[in-house]
């Protein structure tokens, strides 16, 4: 759960720069790194859970 | 006006959002300049000001210096001590952990700051294309 915590902030930070070298207006800005916020977290957790899997096998 | 391209990757390399600042993207500048800085400073403070040295072998000063000019300021011994002393850090700080001692956040610490040079990177690499739109155009009016 800390390790979240500082993981959450950091992911925000790659999500927001990331969308504002592709984007132009602040609104559009915002949707697409909330979206690649998301995409983020998500790919993180599957990252996550893969991994456990593995953890219980090896 | 054509914007010279090498000059705004150059500047954007040392300080965030200073090559959008001169390619005319004022609140794009403003925006990487908070953000960058913060996570890079962020991860300092959690290293205890001792995460970001150049030393042999040392792979994660190649991401810190995608940070330009906090990364090379900091990585100065003297600039070190003087900082901490700001911070109410004694003068003797020195670089990375001994041995015997642990730092719960020292590696987080590296990370956000590995994170901000790399970003930072991508960042340059934009107001190099944004440059480089500008001599297109002034190539095209021409």
């Amino acid at each position: 759960m800390i390790l979240l915590a500082f993981i959450l902030p950091l992911c925000l930070v790659v999500a927001i720069v990331h969308s504002a070298t592709r984007k132009d207006t602040p609104g559009e800005i915002l949707v697409a790194s909330l979206n690649f916020f998301v995409k983020l977290m998500a790919a993180l957790l599957v990252i996550g859970a893969v991994l456990y899997v593995l953890t219980q096998f090896f | 006006m054509a914007k010279n391209i090498r000059l705004a990757f150059f500047l954007g390399w040392l300080v965030p959002g200073a090559g959008h600042f001169y390619v005319g993207r004022r609140g794009k500048a403003l925006l990487f300049f908070i953000l960058l800085m913060s996570t890079f400073f962020a991860g300092w403070v959690m290293g205890d000001f001792r995460n970001v040295y150049f030393a042999r072998l040392r792979f994660a000063v190649l991401g810190q210096l995608g940070l330009g000019l906090p990364t090379l300021v900091i990585s100065h011994k003297s600039m070190l001590s003087s900082l901490g002393q700001t911070f109410g850090k004694s003068a003797s700080l020195t670089f990375g952990l001994s041995s015997s001692e642990f730092l719960p956040l020292y590696d987080v610490g590296t990370i956000y700051t590995v994170v901000a040079g790399l970003l930072n990177l991508v960042v340059a690499l934009n107001a190099y294309r944004l440059a480089s739109h500008t001599q297109e155009a002034s190539v095209g009016r021409g």
